[in-house]
Protein backbone atom coordinates (compact mmCIF):
# COMPACT_ATOMS: atom_id res chain seq x y z
CA UNK A 1 0.00 0.00 0.00
CA UNK A 2 0.89 3.51 -0.66
CA UNK A 3 1.04 6.58 1.70
CA UNK A 4 -0.76 9.30 1.01
CA UNK A 5 1.17 12.60 2.37
CA UNK A 6 -0.32 15.85 2.45
CA UNK A 7 2.38 18.25 2.56
CA UNK A 8 1.18 21.63 4.06
CA UNK A 9 2.48 25.10 4.71
CA UNK A 10 -0.07 26.53 7.35
CA UNK A 11 -0.23 29.54 9.10
CA UNK A 12 -0.40 29.58 13.06
CA UNK A 13 -4.42 30.03 12.62
CA UNK A 14 -4.56 26.90 10.15
CA UNK A 15 -4.65 28.88 6.60
CA UNK A 16 -3.05 26.90 3.90
CA UNK A 17 -4.27 29.55 1.20
CA UNK A 18 -1.68 31.36 -1.20
CA UNK A 19 1.29 30.54 0.88
CA UNK A 20 3.26 31.35 -2.60
CA UNK A 21 1.42 34.41 -3.94
CA UNK A 22 -1.11 32.86 -5.76
CA UNK A 23 -3.11 35.69 -7.43
CA UNK A 24 -6.62 33.81 -6.57
CA UNK A 25 -5.49 34.21 -2.27
CA UNK A 26 -6.42 37.71 -0.46
CA UNK A 27 -3.46 37.44 1.36
CA UNK A 28 -1.25 35.19 -0.73
CA UNK A 29 2.85 34.82 -0.62
CA UNK A 30 3.43 34.93 3.02
CA UNK A 31 5.75 31.41 3.32
CA UNK A 32 8.78 32.27 1.22
CA UNK A 33 9.61 35.23 3.14
CA UNK A 34 10.63 32.60 6.24
CA UNK A 35 13.93 30.90 5.10
CA UNK A 36 13.12 27.23 6.24
CA UNK A 37 16.97 26.47 6.96
CA UNK A 38 18.93 23.37 6.51
CA UNK A 39 16.41 21.74 8.64
CA UNK A 40 13.77 22.73 6.41
CA UNK A 41 15.83 21.55 2.94
CA UNK A 42 16.45 18.00 4.90
CA UNK A 43 12.84 18.00 5.63
CA UNK A 44 11.70 18.99 2.16
CA UNK A 45 14.58 16.70 0.37
CA UNK A 46 13.35 13.41 2.72
CA UNK A 47 9.92 14.09 1.85
CA UNK A 48 9.88 14.55 -1.57
CA UNK A 49 12.64 11.93 -2.34
CA UNK A 50 10.36 8.84 -0.66
CA UNK A 51 7.18 9.80 -3.27
CA UNK A 52 7.33 9.31 -6.58
CA UNK A 53 3.99 11.14 -7.65
CA UNK A 54 2.62 14.03 -6.98
CA UNK A 55 -1.50 14.32 -6.95
CA UNK A 56 -2.63 17.61 -7.30
CA UNK A 57 -5.89 19.97 -7.93
CA UNK A 58 -6.19 21.79 -11.09
CA UNK A 59 -5.45 25.60 -9.84
CA UNK A 60 -1.94 24.29 -7.87
CA UNK A 61 -0.81 21.89 -11.07
CA UNK A 62 -1.30 25.08 -13.25
CA UNK A 63 0.94 27.28 -11.37
CA UNK A 64 3.30 24.32 -11.01
CA UNK A 65 3.01 23.77 -15.10
CA UNK A 66 3.94 27.04 -15.07
CA UNK A 67 6.76 27.97 -12.56
CA UNK A 68 8.94 23.88 -12.45
CA UNK A 69 9.83 23.51 -16.43
CA UNK A 70 13.13 24.76 -17.48
CA UNK A 71 13.93 25.17 -14.27
CA UNK A 72 17.00 23.67 -12.08
CA UNK A 73 18.34 23.68 -8.84
CA UNK A 74 21.70 21.94 -7.03
CA UNK A 75 19.55 20.01 -4.84
CA UNK A 76 17.83 18.27 -7.30
CA UNK A 77 14.50 19.66 -6.30
CA UNK A 78 13.76 21.01 -9.77
CA UNK A 79 14.41 17.57 -11.70
CA UNK A 80 12.37 15.80 -9.02
CA UNK A 81 9.56 17.20 -9.81
CA UNK A 82 9.95 17.41 -13.68
CA UNK A 83 10.39 14.10 -14.05
CA UNK A 84 8.11 12.46 -11.19
CA UNK A 85 4.32 11.22 -11.95
CA UNK A 86 1.95 13.77 -11.72
CA UNK A 87 -1.91 13.01 -11.10
CA UNK A 88 -4.71 16.00 -12.14
CA UNK A 89 -7.82 15.95 -10.38
CA UNK A 90 -10.16 17.94 -12.66
CA UNK A 91 -13.31 18.23 -14.60
CA UNK A 92 -12.08 20.86 -16.66
CA UNK A 93 -8.87 20.24 -18.33
CA UNK A 94 -8.31 17.53 -21.09
CA UNK A 95 -4.99 15.36 -22.18
CA UNK A 96 -2.71 15.56 -23.01
CA UNK A 97 -1.68 18.26 -20.67
CA UNK A 98 1.43 20.13 -21.25
CA UNK A 99 3.79 18.78 -17.61
CA UNK A 100 5.83 16.10 -18.34
CA UNK A 101 4.73 13.07 -17.08
CA UNK A 102 1.21 14.32 -15.89
CA UNK A 103 -1.82 12.19 -16.02
CA UNK A 104 -5.82 13.59 -15.46
CA UNK A 105 -7.11 11.39 -12.72
CA UNK A 106 -10.18 10.46 -13.86
CA UNK A 107 -13.71 9.23 -11.99
CA UNK A 108 -15.14 9.65 -8.14
CA UNK A 109 -11.90 10.83 -6.35
CA UNK A 110 -11.68 9.02 -3.81
CA UNK A 111 -12.05 5.81 -5.69
CA UNK A 112 -9.31 6.61 -7.91
CA UNK A 113 -7.21 7.63 -5.05
CA UNK A 114 -8.05 4.31 -3.43
CA UNK A 115 -7.09 2.71 -6.05
CA UNK A 116 -3.43 4.54 -6.53
CA UNK A 117 -2.67 3.69 -2.94
CA UNK A 118 -3.43 -0.29 -4.02
CA UNK A 119 -0.34 -0.11 -6.31
CA UNK A 120 3.08 -0.54 -5.48
CA UNK A 121 5.50 2.49 -5.42
CA UNK A 122 6.07 5.53 -3.27
CA UNK A 123 4.31 7.94 -1.40
CA UNK A 124 1.83 9.98 -3.07
CA UNK A 125 2.48 13.94 -2.07
CA UNK A 126 -0.59 16.30 -2.38
CA UNK A 127 1.04 19.61 -2.12
CA UNK A 128 -1.58 23.12 -1.78
CA UNK A 129 -4.88 21.39 -3.97
CA UNK A 130 -7.09 23.17 -1.16
CA UNK A 131 -10.25 21.33 -2.72
CA UNK A 132 -8.69 18.10 -3.62
CA UNK A 133 -7.02 18.08 0.47
CA UNK A 134 -10.44 18.87 1.55
CA UNK A 135 -12.21 15.81 0.10
CA UNK A 136 -9.01 13.13 0.62
CA UNK A 137 -9.16 14.49 4.82
CA UNK A 138 -12.94 13.71 4.56
CA UNK A 139 -13.05 10.55 2.90
CA UNK A 140 -10.12 9.41 5.86
CA UNK A 141 -7.76 8.27 2.73
CA UNK A 142 -4.65 10.48 4.50
CA UNK A 143 -1.91 8.39 5.53
CA UNK A 144 0.29 11.61 6.60
CA UNK A 145 0.10 14.83 7.50
CA UNK A 146 3.28 16.63 6.77
CA UNK A 147 2.41 20.18 8.29
CA UNK A 148 4.66 23.34 8.77
CA UNK A 149 3.41 26.01 10.83
CA UNK A 150 4.85 29.22 9.66
CA UNK A 151 4.97 31.85 12.08
CA UNK A 152 2.37 34.36 10.55
CA UNK A 153 -1.57 35.09 11.74
CA UNK A 154 -3.67 36.16 8.51
CA UNK A 155 -7.19 35.55 9.73
CA UNK A 156 -8.28 35.02 6.46
CA UNK A 157 -8.24 32.72 3.68
CA UNK A 158 -9.25 28.80 3.37
CA UNK A 159 -8.43 26.51 5.85
CA UNK A 160 -6.45 23.02 5.36
CA UNK A 161 -8.94 21.35 8.57
CA UNK A 162 -12.22 23.33 7.27
CA UNK A 163 -15.43 23.10 9.20
CA UNK A 164 -17.62 19.88 8.97
CA UNK A 165 -14.90 17.49 9.71
CA UNK A 166 -15.65 14.55 11.29
CA UNK A 167 -13.54 14.64 15.01
CA UNK A 168 -9.80 12.50 14.18
CA UNK A 169 -7.32 11.97 16.34
CA UNK A 170 -4.01 12.43 15.16
CA UNK A 171 -0.74 11.07 16.76
CA UNK A 172 2.33 13.26 16.16
CA UNK A 173 4.86 11.18 14.77
CA UNK A 174 7.77 13.75 14.21
CA UNK A 175 8.68 17.01 14.82
CA UNK A 176 11.17 19.61 14.51
CA UNK A 177 11.53 23.75 14.62
CA UNK A 178 13.74 25.58 12.21
CA UNK A 179 16.19 27.80 13.72
CA UNK A 180 14.09 30.59 11.12
CA UNK A 181 10.92 29.43 13.82
CA UNK A 182 8.75 27.00 11.49
CA UNK A 183 7.44 24.42 13.33
CA UNK A 184 7.57 21.49 11.34
CA UNK A 185 4.94 18.49 12.25
CA UNK A 186 4.67 14.94 10.74
CA UNK A 187 1.22 13.79 12.01
CA UNK A 188 -0.25 9.86 11.22
CA UNK A 189 -4.51 9.13 12.29
CA UNK A 190 -4.93 8.04 15.69
CA UNK A 191 -6.97 7.85 18.49
CA UNK A 192 -9.24 10.33 20.18
CA UNK A 193 -7.79 11.78 23.12
CA UNK A 194 -10.39 11.24 25.33
CA UNK A 195 -8.70 13.76 28.04
CA UNK A 196 -7.16 12.42 31.44
CA UNK A 197 -8.84 10.74 33.67
CA UNK A 198 -7.77 12.88 36.80
CA UNK B 1 6.78 46.04 32.02
CA UNK B 2 4.29 43.08 32.24
CA UNK B 3 3.40 41.77 28.87
CA UNK B 4 -0.18 40.95 27.57
CA UNK B 5 0.03 37.19 27.25
CA UNK B 6 -3.02 34.86 25.31
CA UNK B 7 -2.92 31.42 25.60
CA UNK B 8 -5.13 28.86 24.27
CA UNK B 9 -5.45 24.93 24.05
CA UNK B 10 -6.52 24.32 21.17
CA UNK B 11 -7.37 21.33 18.79
CA UNK B 12 -4.91 21.15 15.51
CA UNK B 13 -7.59 22.36 13.31
CA UNK B 14 -7.31 25.68 16.21
CA UNK B 15 -10.87 25.07 18.31
CA UNK B 16 -10.49 25.36 21.74
CA UNK B 17 -14.11 24.07 22.43
CA UNK B 18 -16.08 21.82 19.72
CA UNK B 19 -19.37 22.14 18.32
CA UNK B 20 -21.12 20.58 21.53
CA UNK B 21 -18.92 23.21 23.67
CA UNK B 22 -16.96 20.50 25.54
CA UNK B 23 -12.81 20.38 25.34
CA UNK B 24 -12.17 17.14 27.55
CA UNK B 25 -10.14 16.32 24.55
CA UNK B 26 -7.68 19.37 25.58
CA UNK B 27 -7.69 18.67 28.77
CA UNK B 28 -3.79 18.71 29.80
CA UNK B 29 -2.30 15.64 31.10
CA UNK B 30 0.25 15.80 34.11
CA UNK B 31 3.12 16.52 32.13
CA UNK B 32 1.47 19.51 30.27
CA UNK B 33 -0.12 20.90 33.08
CA UNK B 34 3.02 21.15 35.03
CA UNK B 35 4.07 23.34 32.18
CA UNK B 36 1.50 25.19 32.55
CA UNK B 37 1.41 25.74 36.34
CA UNK B 38 5.60 26.47 35.55
CA UNK B 39 4.25 29.17 33.19
CA UNK B 40 1.80 30.63 35.13
CA UNK B 41 4.62 31.38 37.73
CA UNK B 42 5.27 34.70 35.42
CA UNK B 43 1.36 35.29 35.52
CA UNK B 44 0.93 38.44 38.02
CA UNK B 45 -3.15 38.78 36.90
CA UNK B 46 -5.86 37.04 35.04
CA UNK B 47 -7.89 38.92 32.76
CA UNK B 48 -11.16 36.83 31.69
CA UNK B 49 -14.10 36.72 29.25
CA UNK B 50 -17.41 35.97 30.96
CA UNK B 51 -17.30 32.28 29.49
CA UNK B 52 -13.68 32.06 30.56
CA UNK B 53 -14.22 33.16 34.41
CA UNK B 54 -17.14 30.76 34.54
CA UNK B 55 -15.33 27.73 33.05
CA UNK B 56 -12.42 28.62 35.68
CA UNK B 57 -14.52 30.16 38.55
CA UNK B 58 -14.56 26.53 40.23
CA UNK B 59 -10.93 26.69 40.94
CA UNK B 60 -11.60 28.67 43.76
CA UNK B 61 -13.39 26.28 45.71
CA UNK B 62 -12.39 23.45 44.56
CA UNK B 63 -11.50 20.58 47.18
CA UNK B 64 -8.32 19.75 46.93
CA UNK B 65 -7.88 17.16 49.62
CA UNK B 66 -7.64 14.08 47.17
CA UNK B 67 -6.59 16.22 43.89
CA UNK B 68 -2.74 15.40 42.80
CA UNK B 69 0.43 17.39 44.21
CA UNK B 70 -0.03 19.04 40.10
CA UNK B 71 -3.62 20.21 40.33
CA UNK B 72 -3.06 21.63 44.08
CA UNK B 73 -0.17 23.63 42.24
CA UNK B 74 -2.34 25.34 39.93
CA UNK B 75 -5.38 25.59 41.95
CA UNK B 76 -2.96 27.48 44.66
CA UNK B 77 -1.21 29.77 42.16
CA UNK B 78 -5.31 30.54 40.63
CA UNK B 79 -6.45 31.43 43.96
CA UNK B 80 -3.68 33.41 44.84
CA UNK B 81 -3.27 35.42 41.70
CA UNK B 82 -5.25 38.27 41.06
CA UNK B 83 -8.29 38.73 38.17
CA UNK B 84 -10.09 41.00 36.27
CA UNK B 85 -12.98 39.89 34.59
CA UNK B 86 -14.24 41.84 31.70
CA UNK B 87 -18.05 41.39 31.37
CA UNK B 88 -21.50 43.92 30.90
CA UNK B 89 -23.77 40.45 31.71
CA UNK B 90 -22.19 39.37 35.25
CA UNK B 91 -23.97 41.73 37.74
CA UNK B 92 -21.25 40.38 40.08
CA UNK B 93 -18.03 38.20 40.59
CA UNK B 94 -17.91 35.29 42.95
CA UNK B 95 -14.52 34.31 43.43
CA UNK B 96 -11.64 36.25 45.69
CA UNK B 97 -9.25 38.82 44.60
CA UNK B 98 -11.87 39.34 41.31
CA UNK B 99 -12.81 42.82 40.39
CA UNK B 100 -15.19 43.24 37.64
CA UNK B 101 -15.14 45.77 34.79
CA UNK B 102 -17.76 46.41 31.96
CA UNK B 103 -15.78 46.59 28.99
CA UNK B 104 -11.84 46.03 28.07
CA UNK B 105 -10.53 49.47 27.69
CA UNK B 106 -7.45 49.97 26.38
CA UNK B 107 -5.48 52.48 28.60
CA UNK B 108 -6.63 50.09 31.28
CA UNK B 109 -4.56 47.50 29.88
CA UNK B 110 -2.11 49.17 29.49
CA UNK B 111 -1.91 50.92 32.50
CA UNK B 112 -1.78 47.19 33.88
CA UNK B 113 1.11 46.63 31.94
CA UNK B 114 3.45 49.73 32.54
CA UNK B 115 2.68 48.81 36.77
CA UNK B 116 3.62 45.37 36.91
CA UNK B 117 6.67 43.57 36.21
CA UNK B 118 4.79 40.19 36.27
CA UNK B 119 2.58 39.29 32.74
CA UNK B 120 -0.86 39.43 32.85
CA UNK B 121 -2.81 36.75 30.75
CA UNK B 122 -5.86 37.21 29.04
CA UNK B 123 -8.49 34.58 27.79
CA UNK B 124 -10.89 33.01 26.59
CA UNK B 125 -10.54 33.86 22.52
CA UNK B 126 -13.54 36.31 22.44
CA UNK B 127 -12.24 38.65 25.00
CA UNK B 128 -8.71 37.90 23.60
CA UNK B 129 -10.79 39.30 19.97
CA UNK B 130 -10.99 42.56 21.70
CA UNK B 131 -7.49 42.72 22.62
CA UNK B 132 -6.02 42.10 19.08
CA UNK B 133 -7.84 44.10 17.33
CA UNK B 134 -6.43 47.04 19.65
CA UNK B 135 -3.12 45.44 18.89
CA UNK B 136 -2.87 45.17 23.08
CA UNK B 137 -1.50 41.49 22.91
CA UNK B 138 2.01 40.96 23.13
CA UNK B 139 2.86 37.26 22.68
CA UNK B 140 0.71 34.67 21.86
CA UNK B 141 0.82 30.64 22.87
CA UNK B 142 -0.43 27.98 21.81
CA UNK B 143 -0.85 24.62 22.63
CA UNK B 144 -1.71 22.36 20.09
CA UNK B 145 -3.49 18.71 21.02
CA UNK B 146 -3.61 16.05 18.07
CA UNK B 147 -6.98 16.09 17.30
CA UNK B 148 -9.42 17.74 14.74
CA UNK B 149 -12.62 18.75 16.14
CA UNK B 150 -14.03 20.26 12.62
CA UNK B 151 -15.67 23.11 14.54
CA UNK B 152 -16.60 25.02 17.29
CA UNK B 153 -14.90 28.08 19.28
CA UNK B 154 -12.25 29.17 17.39
CA UNK B 155 -8.89 29.83 18.86
CA UNK B 156 -7.64 33.21 16.90
CA UNK B 157 -9.96 35.46 15.61
CA UNK B 158 -10.86 35.92 12.13
CA UNK B 159 -9.65 39.23 10.34
CA UNK B 160 -6.86 39.64 12.84
CA UNK B 161 -2.97 39.67 10.70
CA UNK B 162 -0.04 39.52 12.88
CA UNK B 163 3.63 38.46 12.02
CA UNK B 164 4.94 36.22 14.81
CA UNK B 165 8.20 34.89 15.93
CA UNK B 166 8.78 31.93 17.66
CA UNK B 167 10.76 32.17 21.07
CA UNK B 168 9.91 28.77 22.60
CA UNK B 169 8.72 25.16 21.82
CA UNK B 170 8.20 22.06 23.93
CA UNK B 171 7.06 18.69 22.58
CA UNK B 172 4.49 16.37 24.84
CA UNK B 173 4.52 13.19 25.35
CA UNK B 174 0.62 12.60 24.72
CA UNK B 175 1.17 14.69 21.34
CA UNK B 176 0.89 18.04 22.38
CA UNK B 177 3.04 20.65 20.51
CA UNK B 178 3.48 23.88 22.54
CA UNK B 179 4.35 26.99 20.28
CA UNK B 180 5.56 30.41 22.22
CA UNK B 181 5.28 33.66 19.81
CA UNK B 182 6.10 36.95 19.99
CA UNK B 183 3.48 39.49 18.32
CA UNK B 184 6.04 41.50 16.12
Amino acid sequence: MRRLVVSQFVTADGVMEGPGGEPTAPRGGWAFQFERGEEGDDFKREELWASDALLLGRVTYEGFAAAWPGRSDEAGFADKFNSMRKYVVSSTLSEPLEWNNSHLLKGDVAEAVRELKQGDGGDIIVLGSSELAQTLIEHGLIDVYDLWIEPIVLGKGKRLFREGLSKAGLKLVKSEISTTGVAMLTYEPGPIPEGPTV
Amino acid sequence: MGKLIYTAICSLDGYVADREGNFDWAEPDEEVHRFVNELDRSVGTYLFGRRMYQVLAVWDTLDLSDQPAFIRDYAESWRGTDKVVCSRSLDTVSTARTRLERDLDPEMVRRMKASSDLDISIGGPNLAASAFMAGLIDEVHLFLTPVIVGGGTQALPDDVRLGLELTDERRFGNGTVYLRYRVR
